[in-house]
């Protein structure tokens, strides 16, 4: 059995935890297929020996500000989505980053009066299953 | 006080109207020009303040959309935008708006960085039913009443 990294493994655990949630714990299904996509960045980061660039250090701006931890690894995904010349594993991780902010904080669902269990039993989550399946297809 | 917007159940041209008398009070009451703050002379020649534009005036077209503004993140550069659309649309159509307004501002960003030969650009879409008024050490690069 290939020694995989512990980002690849831990990816390959919510993506599992992702699917059992959709039996009802909707919300979590959202939130552990972000964090898949998360791990399978900091796995092809890994492989490709460029854990540094997942640092919000390497991002500093002229001012001195640096991005947040999530903020740097979008920009890192910006950058390998560029030398691939696959956009739409950027635009799946912010679409999906997104959904993880509602998912978690109900940005968009508050004035909704909705939680994130009940909006996403009604909206369904496989869209966020295809996001996942985009960000893995642009991280060979 | 109401400071944010948030759209009623009336005409386009009266939302608009809304929102600017906002606009103005917001001004008059903090005596400071940080919250609107507009973009600098010079950014606004910018062949990235052109597109941005650009951007914003093709997602006012996008049905369901009443209102879209870009807010830059970083002082006097607009390396780090987030276009901001309001629509009072349902979830799926929000959905389906934010998706393809991430692929537009996307799009802009990798044009930007091929003209500039940089990958220090950034460009986020949220969509939302209301604006939060309050931009930290965001400021407004330019914005736009949607088309009826």
């Amino acid at each position: 059995m290939p020694n995989h990294s512990v980002y690849r493994r831990q990816a390959e655990k919510n993506e599992n935890t992702a699917k059992a949630a959709q039996s009802g714990f909707f919300d979590w299904a959202v939130i552990m297929c972000f964090y898949a996509a998360l791990h399978w960045v900091n796995d092809y980061a890994f492989r490709n020996n460029e854990m540094g660039k997942l640092e919000p250090s390497f991002y500093v701006d002229e001012n001195g500000k640096k991005p947040s931890e999530h903020g740097a690894r979008l920009r890192y995904v910006k950058r390998v989505a560029r030398r691939t010349g696959y956009m739409e594993l950027e635009t799946a991780y912010k679409n999906l980053f997104a959904e993880s902010m509602k998912a978690r904080y109900l940005q968009g669902l508050e004035e909704e009066d909705c939680t994130a269990v009940d909006h996403y039993k009604t909206v369904g989550v496989q869209f966020c299953f295809d996001y996942l399946e985009k960000v893995k297809k642009g991280l060979p | 006080m109401e400071t944010s917007f948030t759209p009623k159940n009336t005409s386009s041209h009266n939302k608009y109207n809304f929102f600017q008398l906002i606009l103005g009070w917001e001004l008059l009451l903090k005596g400071s020009d940080q919250w609107f703050s507009t973009t600098p002379d010079a950014l606004e020649r910018s062949p990235e303040f052109a597109e941005i534009e650009k951007l914003v005036e093709s997602l006012s077209r996008e049905p369901g959309v009443e209102f879209v503004r870009a807010i830059a993140h970083k002082p006097d550069s607009l390396g780090e935008v987030t276009i901001e659309l309001l629509s009072c649309a349902n979830v799926l159509e929000q959905r389906q708006l934010r998706e393809k307004a991430i692929d537009l501002v996307t799009e802009a960003e990798w044009k930007l960085s091929d003209l500039t030969q940089s990958e220090d650009w950034f460009f986020d879409a949220k969509v939302t039913r209301k604006f939060d008024d309050n931009l930290g050490q965001g400021w407004l690069v330019t914005s736009r009443h949607a088309e009826s």
